[in-house]
């Protein structure tokens, strides 16, 4: 995954001289999850920007380089520190486009990491991408494979939108094939990433594993589970996830994020709506505890849906 | 500490209520929220939930009696809690008017939640799915035994209920040799007839109300029925009369208005038909309130309300009043009374060219007049035969109150007074 997403930056910086990296320890550190390694010798201090630990700047800067006609990527470590700079991403890069009638765009990469359950506690462990899933003039995506990864950044550096590209931390070792001859993922396409009849397990990033794990428990128990990864949760595939559900009549949504006002629920809600009739019982929204993520490992793990909760869900509320 | 159950007001214009089935006995445990008993009133069967938790300690009125809204039907408390002693007496005692037919248009006003439990329409508990494939199979979801969460029917119950509907053994169709069918011509096999499953439609409200209340009539009261065929020759031609004179008064007698004055001028010198029967005893009502069976705009149903205190009323009054009352009956608007109040009843069908037919008595009312179309017919005159405008109708009358021989009397009464119809101006 993370040599996936690599590729794409490389790509992209060696194609089109108007893409640019700048952020936290993206240099001489090689990032700080290593995908920009070496990045600095090779393509020099003009295109691999270290930058202060000022995240307002860092995204504002980008914002007006894009303005300007650069294509910049830019870095926030950690999507808790993107809260720093969430008035330049919601105010700034959300509205410049709408707000001058199209005159000005800006076409912004801001990839950022996501998620938790690496032991790194209550300020470093948040899943905050369902806030800005919710601004209209983002669009936000989330691979979980490195097909996906190098499709969806290729897609990412054609568009003239500001996009948040999120990573999961503990998905940077994922492996998985990755074709030699071009191709691309399109932004808002869900896809299918295991077929199954009797109830539909909707999620997206490192979630997405979890349903993975928990369709082959289920399957050992002769439960088929549809795994459908969202990818995009900004523009939504509401269809696919409607046809899913129509195939299967049930459903878990299951994100990492807090229950309350999370972005599954606004799934569950999407497909109670169009899909109500469909339903053989109410669509089951599991998502991370309503706390400040544990320290604890322990504890950690308690607030973080894994694939035996999945499995439960699914046996106590569909009978399955 | 010990809580009263009183009868739910479950809607703005309930007066009272009948205790369908009681789902809890006495001494049963009950939670806050569960449901405990069905009361009917004339609109629906509803479900009346607990609103407290404990035991139910005393049931102080027993199913299928009638009591005002906010009597005391029951008490819960603790298992061991001693109970106040008004609370352990029955109270009170049972309404003693039924209401009408069906009452009004089924909207139930906000502050009827507050005090009372919804009404709620399916009493199954189904999944969307469940529902939509009953429906399509046109399974009855209280024959199915729901193994979802909480008891819900889900999507395996309506297969499995299926499959064991297949696998129930076909009636058996052998034929006797030599029977009919052997001496039949070799038919050719008949071409297949695409199975189409019947599909079962909800009742409305109004129509579960009278499909209910007119089971009760045929089922508790004895009908016996008396016919006649009414001269309205001379009616006719008064009526045309009457109404040129009431011209610019914004008021039109109709035949209908006829009928009702002659019945009220019947009923005062017959009172057994404006009595009710109770228990053994007949209730005289010294009031003559006149049911008059209103076809609902739209097929929404039948409704029977009443003109009240018919007796001291004039012809162009009971005009005015019919004509209200109908608009009433289909915009809403009737009082309570109005709705609950008649005490014998008229069904006219006159407009819809129907010669006879017989009506369903309105319990508690002992009897009720259906009348067909004017039109002219041969009868014979002086042993001539001759054309007048004539009207069959025909009484029912309950067993309980009145027989054959009072029928005929009350019946050749109506029938004197509206071929004199000069006295009904009296």
């Amino acid at each position: 995954m993370r040599e996936a997403i690599s590729q794409g930056l490389r790509e992209a910086l060696e194609q089109d001289p108007r893409v640019f990296i700048m952020g936290e320890d993206v240099g001489a550190y090689g990032g700080a999850y290593a995908v920009t390694k070496g990045f600095l010798t090779r393509y020099g201090p003009k295109r691999v920007r270290d930058a202060p630990i000022a995240e307002s700047v860092i995204v504002g800067s980008g914002v007006g380089a894009a303005m300007g006609g650069l294509h910049p990527v830019v870095e926030i470590m950690t999507i808790n520190f993107s809260l720093l700079a969430m008035d330049q991403i919601v105010n700034h890069a959300a509205k410049i486009r709408y707000m001058s009638g199209g005159q000005v765009q800006v076409p912004l990469i801001i990839r950022t990491v996501t998620g938790g359950g690496a032991g790194l506690a209550a300020t470093h462990s948040q899943s905050l991408e369902g806030w800005y899933a919710s601004v209209p003039g983002l669009k936000v995506v989330f691979p979980t494979t490195p097909y996906d990864a190098l499709g969806l950044l290729r897609t990412c550096f054609k568009e003239k939108n500001p996009i948040i590209y999120c990573e999961h931390a503990l998905l940077y070792g994922v492996r998985g094939q990755v074709p030699d001859d071009y191709y691309d993922v399109p932004i808002g396409q869900a896809e299918v990433k295991r077929p199954g009849e009797h109830v539909s397990l909707i999620a997206y990033g490192r979630a997405v594993h979890i349903a993975l794990q928990a369709a082959q428990e289920l399957a050992s128990k002769g439960v088929q589970a549809e795994v459908v990864d969202l990818r995009s949760l900004r523009p939504l595939d509401t269809e696919a996830l409607v046809a899913s559900v129509k195939r299967t009549h049930r459903a878990v949504v299951i994100e990492e994020a807090w229950e309350t006002g999370g972005f599954g629920a606004y799934i569950a809600y999407l497909l109670h709506r169009q899909a109500f009739d469909d339903l053989d019982g109410p669509v089951v929204h599991l998502g991370g505890a309503d706390v400040p993520m544990p320290y604890a490992r322990n504890l950690e793990r308690q607030a973080i849906p894994d694939a035996a909760r999945v499995v439960a869900t699914v046996r106590e509320n569909f009978g399955l | 500490m010990a809580t009263k159950v009183v009868m739910p007001q479950m809607g703005y214009d309930m007066q009272q209520g009948r205790i369908a089935r009681w789902l809890k006995k006495e001494g049963e445990p009950v939670q806050r929220g569960e449901i405990i008993a069905e009361i009917e009133t004339d609109k629906a069967v509803v479900e009346m939930q607990a609103y407290a938790s404990g035991v139910l300690r005393k049931v102080l009125v027993p199913e299928g009696v009638t009591v005002p809204v906010g009597q005391a039907i029951g008490v819960i408390a603790a298992p061991d809690e001693p109970l106040p002693e008004d609370l352990t007496t029955p109270a009170a005692q049972p309404a003693a008017k039924e209401s009408a037919l069906a009452s009004a248009p089924a909207t139930v006003p906000p502050q009827a939640a507050a005090v009372a439990p919804t009404p709620t329409t399916g009493e199954v508990k189904a999944s969307p799915l469940a529902r939509r494939l009953a429906q399509e199979h046109g399974v009855d979801l209280g024959q199915v035994r729901g193994t979802g969460p909480g008891g819900r029917i889900v999507e395996a119950d309506i297969h499995r209920h299926l499959e064991g509907r297949q696998a129930a053994p076909a009636a058996p169709q052998a034929v006797p040799a030599g029977g009919p069918t052997a001496a039949a011509a070799p038919a050719a096999p008949p071409p297949p007839v695409e199975e189409v499953e019947p599909h079962l439609v909800e009742l409305t409200r109004m129509r579960q109300a009278i499909a209910r209340l007119t089971t009760r009539a045929k089922q508790e009261v004895p009908h016996f029925y008396v016919s006649a065929e009414v001269d309205m020759t001379a009616g006719m031609e008064l009526r045309v009369q009457l109404n040129r004179a009431l011209n610019g008064q914004g008021v039109r007698v109709s035949v209908n208005d006829f009928i009702i004055r002659a019945c009220v001028l019947a009923l005062q010198k017959y009172p057994n038909f404006n009595a009710f029967y109770h228990d053994g005893k007949l209730q005289m009502n010294p009031r003559i309130n006149i049911g008059v069976a209103v076809a609902l705009e739209g097929g929404q149903g039948l409704m029977v309300p009443a003109l009240l205190d018919c007796g001291a009323k004039s012809l162009a009054d009971l005009a005015r009043a019919s004509k209200g009352l109908v608009e009433r009956a289909n915009k809403g608007g009737l009082t309570a009374e109005e709705y609950g109040g008649a005490t014998f009843s008229i069904s006219n069908l006159g407009m819809f060219d129907v010669d006879s037919f017989a009506a369903i008595i309105h319990p508690p009312q002992s009897g009720v007049l259906a009348v067909g179309s004017v039109r002219p017919r041969p009868v014979v005159k002086e042993g001539q035969v001759a054309v007048a405008q004539t009207m069959h109708a025909t009484l029912s009358v309950d067993h309980r109150v009145s027989d054959g021989a009072d029928a005929a009397r009350f019946l050749a009464e109506v029938k004197r007074l509206l071929e004199n119809p000069v006295t009904l101006l009296l």
